[in-house]
């Protein structure tokens, strides 16, 4: 795959500072750091996030309001260093707390801990989530060693929407963890991504099979089979993520298809018609239901279901706008 | 004259142990293809490179400064789990410690004992978890019981490196509990841990500047 780069050291920095050329108004960068915060300083917590690079719009995507106001860059796939999330965290306004928000990753809990301690040092007061989404990565009964995936988008929106209404640092806190609870994620791969770097496949996969639960970066996922007709690949997640999840019948639930970069709208819309059948057909109530790209790993094909059992604490929350340059969500008016 | 090394040496030591691990990228990068993200041959290069690129370009007052140096150099460098754990690795065991301007096997042995509680600490990680610890735990052992039994610090540091590459061997024989490598499961047996394989280029890399540098030294 040709991929279009300058270097591999200066992708990560150069990618930055191209989005940051496209939306001056609304970004400024963090000096010495790969990262960037909201121009304006809203008076409420603030929520930085970060984690590795090559999976946009996540994270650099989802500053912006009614989202995060700051965001840490790693290398691609890795986690940003301690000092990066420092760097940020003194550039967003955090006279009432920071929450952290970041993906259940070896590395970015080590570096969010390691910045949370050195920053209290400093008199800094900040609360750490991980959102835990992904059904395929561990079983329900050890939910905290899951990792994070494309739902962390939706725990950022619903945490994003209660810091500007208001809350102070453990209201975050404690809503973004009570989203993480009522979420999860399945994801199914149909082709290979190509690392940036050096456009080779991540990983391999023999044309004409598909992999549900594979990670980006072609750890095993937990059932590997031939390719099958849209539905009967819907059907199979939905089974898992609804077993997992366990609503009960009038549940509401808002859904997130996401696709990883390759596959098209033409594929999710058929997706998500039949997410829609099957939510109806377990007397279910579909809140919301929404198609983007919000985690892409560097082409790789195939997307992801979220589901959202929601409250009407929640809801509350899901319902206010969010807005960045590559993740809209309108308001919802109940 | 004394069994020590002084703060130049130890800087010239750390210089040497960079440009170890600078060339060893693409060894390390095979290792984490088979059952991680094939990045840590990359990330420990950067790392490194920048560690050697700040050695060179500063003075230092104590051996506490040069592995302060070298660990926050990691540790803002790498990022990823990576950069914590082998920050960890030079910063924890100087926290507190009385600035030195010299270091014996001794001394050195307590630092990277004081380090490897650090790093089980932090990342969660026993012996068998088939990830770094795995060589830094018996190659601090055997530094402590060489500078015990009053062994010349090339010895001893020779020593440290055994230990630190029969723990990298011994990570083949164990199934992964932590990051990428955890989801291969029992696929991951027959193969190292490219983290221990790191900390065994490191310790062989610091035995061999003392055996070339230093031994000649012993009066």
């Amino acid at each position: 795959m040709n991929k279009i780069i300058n270097s591999p050291e200066a992708m990560v920095r150069e990618m930055l500072e191209g989005y940051l050329c496209a939306n001056p108004q609304l970004f400024e960068k963090v000096p010495d750091t790969n990262g960037l915060v909201l121009k304006e300083r809203l008076d409420k917590v603030a929520i930085v996030t970060g984690g590795g690079a090559g999976n946009e719009p996540w994270n650099i995507g989802y500053v912006g309001y009614g989202l995060a106001d700051g965001v840490a860059l790693g290398h691609v796939y890795a986690a940003p260093p301690a000092r990066a999330i420092m760097n940020v965290t003194k550039a967003v306004h955090h006279q009432k707390g920071v929450l952290f928000l970041a993906t259940n990753h070896a590395g970015d809990v080590l570096n969010f801990e390691l910045a949370a301690e050195l920053l209290q040092l400093e008199g800094f007061q900040t609360r750490c989530v991980y959102v835990t989404d992904d059904i395929a990565t561990a079983p329900l009964e050890q939910r905290e060693e899951r990792r994070g995936v494309a739902g962390v988008a939706l725990v950022l929106k619903i945490a994003g929407a209660a810091a500007a209404a208001g809350l102070d640092l453990d209201g975050v806190a404690r809503v973004a963890r009570k989203a993480n609870d009522q979420l999860r994620t399945l994801g199914v791969t149909t082709s290979p991504g190509y690392l940036p770097s050096t456009g080779e496949a991540m990983f391999e996969m023999a044309e004409g099979t598909i992999e549900f639960g594979m990670g980006f970066n072609g750890e095993p996922g937990i059932l590997r089979m031939q390719l099958q007709p849209a539905d009967r690949i819907a059907d199979l997640m939905m089974e898992r993520l609804l077993a997992d999840l366990q609503p009960a019948p009038g549940d509401e639930v808002a859904v997130l298809l996401n696709g990883f970069g390759f596959t098209g709208l033409l594929e999710l819309c058929i997706v998500n018609r039949r997410i829609k059948t099957i939510l109806d057909q377990r007397n279910l109530r579909t809140y919301d239901m929404f198609i983007d790209t919000l985690l892409a790993p560097q082409g790789t094909g195939g997307f992801s279901i979220t589901l959202l059992k929601l409250d009407e604490e929640l809801k509350q929350y899901y319902n206010s706008a969010a807005e960045s340059p590559f993740f809209h969500k309108r308001e919802i008016r109940s | 004259m004394s069994d020590t090394l002084n703060v130049d040496e130890v800087k010239r030591m750390f210089e040497y142990v960079a440009g170890a691990v600078v060339d060893s990228e693409a060894e390390l990068t095979v290792i984490d293809k088979k059952i991680g993200d094939g990045d840590h041959g990359t990330n420990m290069a950067l790392g490194f490179r920048e560690v050697r690129k700040e050695l060179r370009a500063k003075e230092f007052d104590s051996v506490n400064e040069v592995f302060h140096c070298v660990g926050m150099t990691l540790l803002d460098t790498m990022g990823g789990a990576s950069g914590v754990l082998f920050g960890t690795l030079f910063i924890s065991g100087i926290v507190g410690l009385t600035p030195l301007k010299a270091i014996d096997l001794a001394a050195l042995a307590k630092i990277f004992q004081k380090s490897l509680t650090a790093l089980k600490k932090r990342g969660k990680a026993r012996v068998g978890d088939k990830t770094m610890v795995d060589a830094v735990e018996p190659a601090v052992a055997a530094l402590l019981e060489a500078a015990a039994a009053g062994q010349p610090l090339a010895q001893g540091l020779a020593a440290g490196a055994a230990g630190a590459r029969a723990g990298m061997e011994y990570t083949k024989q164990c199934v992964a509990r932590f990051g990428r490598a955890k989801s291969f499961g029992q696929a991951s047996l027959g193969l190292e841990d490219a983290g221990a394989v790191s900390v065994s280029i490191i310790f062989r890399a610091m035995a061999q500047w003392v055996q070339q540098n230093h031994a000649g030294d012993i009066g």
